[in-house]
């Protein structure tokens, strides 16, 4: 006979609930009363906090030297559920907020997790120049292909042809492809992966994280409520299953050919497309201190 | 390595007094972005800073920049920025930030005529409005208009300090006359002036929220030092975590206003220029009370029973000081170098009907015609075809 | 006392720096000092301007009304400023370089100033020469002091400048 469940009370249930909340290995991570999470059943951004939160583990470099910067937005509360040094700040400004948190300190570890609207809607002059000028933090943008926090309008990662709360026609215009910009921009570490490729993208966020220099992943991940629901991944299931069957890795894509298209059943092209070393902000800011503190003396 | 400016006398401007100043009050990082007429802070800050180990960052626009400026304060360094009404406009929904998550920074706005890009090189009193209310939702304000060089040095230093206690943004209403103008400054020896430290909070102080509602003051917590903080943009409770619950905002904001309304004489500062026995009142702030001292003297020589209140905060508002000379002068005249804003304020204290006269943005008036129009005293009216008194 | 001076020049002709060294003069012999500048946004070539005031006592109002002295670089500078000048005031300017006889009535006080400069090998002292003529004909601000401005702001051409100074402060001092 088949082992039986049968066998288990109500109340051993909870005692077995009760123990896996206090023996949760991320539970120091995490700022559990926060919990449960805002995020809807099928959203993706679960599987980033707990892929960032392996990260913090797996790099070596204390948690208390981090400090999460983000914007507003599903993505944006992210670091209010982790038990890090954590800054919510306003729509699209993460990205600076966190350079002058960086210029001033050098020594935190700065990561900037936001969403797509967040860092590139509103917030893209400043992704620009974060990158133009290395300075060293890592950004995640957790790319949901709308905005989900207010109801699932397009924007500038909506697949051209998707419908969504603001585009019922289907949107009519082109959009971002973000590795490809953010390498032409000069970020020094540029990765793409999606919410089910969890193994690759704990690594890749690991390397981020200790990367010397601006460093860029994008993260695909699932909107059944808002974006799904329109565009045929009306369960974050459906969507998963639509990376499972698409995506292919190539760390030597041509990043121009990698835009993604939903609707044409585009191969969506996944990799660590940039790891390159350069100069970062700070190390130039040493030497102009030399020169200037220099001439006085 | 340069530290800070000689003490003695030094002929300068405004602008590179505000940048003396700032080191001097220990301002250790500055974000800004280039404008006309404010933008020798930030050439200055772009020398100095890095000779004492402070950080300079010319940012994208001025979004970013007071972002940077946030961030940087967070991360423990006293900070500042530069504009100008444009920026200064973009430069609100980030105060808004910087009032709701307690964060120390100065702010100057060098008023040039608007709106929009205006008069870039002229001068005006057009922000004094949106140094009170300009971000969102509901602040209390502190701004200082300074009217000299002098003043450009000492209230620099008063401002970093007073955004210390408050643990909140404080702007500097100067002006383009006050920036760009060089006049005699007599600057003492460092030692001399009050600097207020930043109060931190130490590591792992686990007794401690991040936020304080029942105290004026808490102190900071910083980054990296194992605190685990948490400091949100969304109406928070006192351990910094977001709050849909009106009695948490309601909490949060009675701390907000009250510590700098509970603290109001502590911050209020004002000037009186032969009040004693004055009929009638000028209320001038800015450059244009140095007109307004001009037309005070000549007045006197003359027999009028004339003075000048100047208020240096012009937020907090002077309330009490506007209500006690209506009760002895027979007129109070605003003057102002905008179409009448604070001339607003002034009406609601006053028990005596309040004149204002107003000048073009873009010239500093003459003596003479403040003079000639203090005493037409005009009854407010309404602006037709961009004339003004 | 309060006396209001104007320089008007073009640019790169040091109005603003000869209006600086003027004001740090000035309130080394414990003269109060308000300097405003203002130029054209073509920043050489274009006109500039430096409007100073010079008072024993606190200055309140910081712009000037009626002039008590124009110093004019140019031709520009003349012919805009003239009838701003007070009925007792003086014009200092370079006769080789500006035609200054039609003055309304006004006391005209000129030198070469641009071609001695060019004598003494420092063609770009012509201001620093109106200088010494300013000096020397007003009195204020006094040598002593206009040297020791000249020399913090130019440590490494101190006495060169001095030169040029003093060609001017010669023949201003000379004069009634």
């Amino acid at each position: 006979m088949p082992p039986s469940f049968t066998g288990f009370t109500e109340k051993k249930m909870e005692d077995v609930a009760l123990e896996i909340e206090y023996d949760h290995p991320k539970s120091r991570y995490l700022r559990t009363e926060r919990l449960p999470h805002i995020w809807c059943p099928g959203c993706g951004i679960g599987i980033v906090l707990n892929s960032y939160l392996e990260a913090v583990g797996k790099s070596g470099i204390p948690a208390e030297d981090i400090v999460l910067v983000s914007g507003i937005g599903c993505t944006a509360r992210l670091p209010g559920y982790s038990n890090i040094d954590s800054y919510h700040t306003i729509h699209g400004r993460g990205i600076a907020f966190a350079t002058g948190m960086k210029v001033a300190n050098p020594a935190l570890r700065v990561s900037v997790i936001s969403g797509d609207g967040d860092l590139f809607n509103i917030g893209g002059n400043h992704i620009m120049h974060a990158a133009r000028r290395n300075v060293d933090m890592l950004v995640i943008c957790v790319n949901n292909f709308n905005y989900g926090m207010t109801g699932g309008q397009h924007g500038a990662t909506t697949p051209i042809g998707s419908r969504t709360a603001s585009s019922p026609y289907g949107s009519t215009e082109d959009s971002f492809n973000l590795p490809y910009i953010m390498a032409a921009l000069g970020a020094s570490y540029v990765a793409r992966w999606t919410v089910l490729h969890v193994r690759q993208l704990v690594q890749s966020i690991t390397r981020g994280m200790k990367h010397r220099g601006f460093s860029f992943i994008e993260i695909l991940s699932t909107c059944p409520p808002n974006f799904g629901k329109d565009n045929n991944f009306p369960s974050g299931f459906s969507e998963m299953e639509h990376y499972r069957q698409f995506c292919t890795v190539d760390n030597t894509a041509n990043l121009r050919e990698i835009s993604i298209d939903f609707l044409a059943k585009k191969p969506i092209v996944l990799g660590e497309f940039v790891n390159e070393r350069r100069k970062t902000y700070h190390e130039r800011e040493e030497q102009v201190m030399k020169m200037a503190q220099g001439d006085q003396q | 390595m340069k530290k800070f400016i000689n003490k003695g006398q030094h002929f300068m401007n405004g602008n590179y007094a505000c940048v003396e100043a700032a080191i001097l009050a220990g301002c250790r990082f500055y974000g800004g972005y280039p404008i006309t007429p404010s933008s020798e802070i930030l050439e200055g800050m772009s020398a100095r800073l890095p000779e004492v180990g402070g950080h300079f960052i010319e940012m994208e626009d001025e979004i970013g920049s007071i972002a940077a400026v946030l961030g940087a304060s967070n991360a423990g360094l006293k900070a500042m920025t530069a504009t100008s009404g444009p920026g200064f406009s973009l430069m609100q929904e980030g105060i808004g930030l910087a009032m709701i998550t307690e964060t120390p920074c100065v702010i100057v706005d060098e008023m040039r005529a608007g709106p929009s890009t205006g008069i870039p090189t002229r001068v005006s009193q057009g922000d004094v409005m949106q140094g009170r209310w300009g971000t969102h939702g509901d602040v209390e304000t502190i701004a200082y208009a300074p009217n000299s060089v002098q003043e450009m040095f000492d209230l620099t230093i008063e401002a970093f300090n007073q955004s210390e206690n408050y643990r909140q943004p404080v702007f500097i209403m100067a002006d383009q006359v006050v920036g760009h103008m060089s006049e005699k400054i007599v600057i003492n020896d460092p030692d001399e002036y009050h600097v207020t430290e930043r109060i931190t909070r130490n590591s792992h102080d686990d007794s401690m929220t991040v936020f304080d509602y029942s105290r004026d003051f808490t102190p900071m917590f910083l980054p990296g030092k194992g605190f685990h903080g948490m400091v949100d943009s969304l109406s928070h409770d006192e351990r910094g975590y977001p709050s849909n619950s009106p009695e948490v905002g309601d909490m949060m904001m009675g701390h907000l206003l009250g510590k700098i309304r509970n603290n109001r004489d502590k911050i209020v500062r004002y000037e009186e220029f032969m009040l004693e026995d004055a009929d009638i009142v000028i209320v001038a702030y800015g450059i244009l009370s140095r007109v307004a001292e001009r037309v005070v003297t000549d007045g006197r020589k003359n027999g009028l029973k004339i003075g000048m209140f100047r208020p240096v905060t012009l937020w907090p508002f002077p309330d009490h000081e506007i209500e006690r000379l209506s009760e002895n002068a027979e007129r109070i005249v605003v003057a102002e170098i905008n179409y009448g804003q604070y001339s607003h304020p002034v009406r609601e204290y006053s028990r005596i009907p309040v004149e204002e006269i107003h000048f073009i943005p873009a010239a500093l008036p003459s003596p003479e015609a403040m003079l000639r129009s203090v005493l037409k005293s005009p009854e407010p009216r309404a602006i037709k075809g961009g004339v003004s008194k | 006392m309060r006396k209001e001076c104007r320089i008007y020049g073009s640019g790169g002709q040091g109005v603003i720096t000869l209006g600086h060294l003027i004001g740090s003069a000035a309130i080394q012999d414990n003269k109060e000092a308000v300097m405003t500048e203002e130029y054209s946004p073509y920043i050489t070539g274009g006109w500039s301007r430096a409007d100073l005031i010079l008072s024993d006592r606190k200055i309140d109002h910081p712009l000037v009304v009626e002039l008590d002295y124009l110093i004019a670089l140019n031709q520009e500078g003349f012919d805009e400023n003239i009838r701003s000048v007070k009925s007792d005031g003086i014009v200092f300017t370079d006769s080789g370089t500006v035609d200054w006889h039609n003055s309304y009535g006004k006391r005209v006080i000129s030198m070469p100033a641009r071609e001695l400069a060019g004598k003494i090998g420092r063609p770009q002292s012509a201001n620093i020469i109106l200088f010494g003529l300013f000096s020397g004909t007003t009195g204020i601000p006094g040598r002593d002091s206009c040297l020791s401005a000249i020399a913090s702001r130019f440590p490494k051409h101190k006495s060169g400048n001095a030169e040029a100074f003093d060609l001017g402060f010669n023949a201003g001092e000379k004069l009634e």
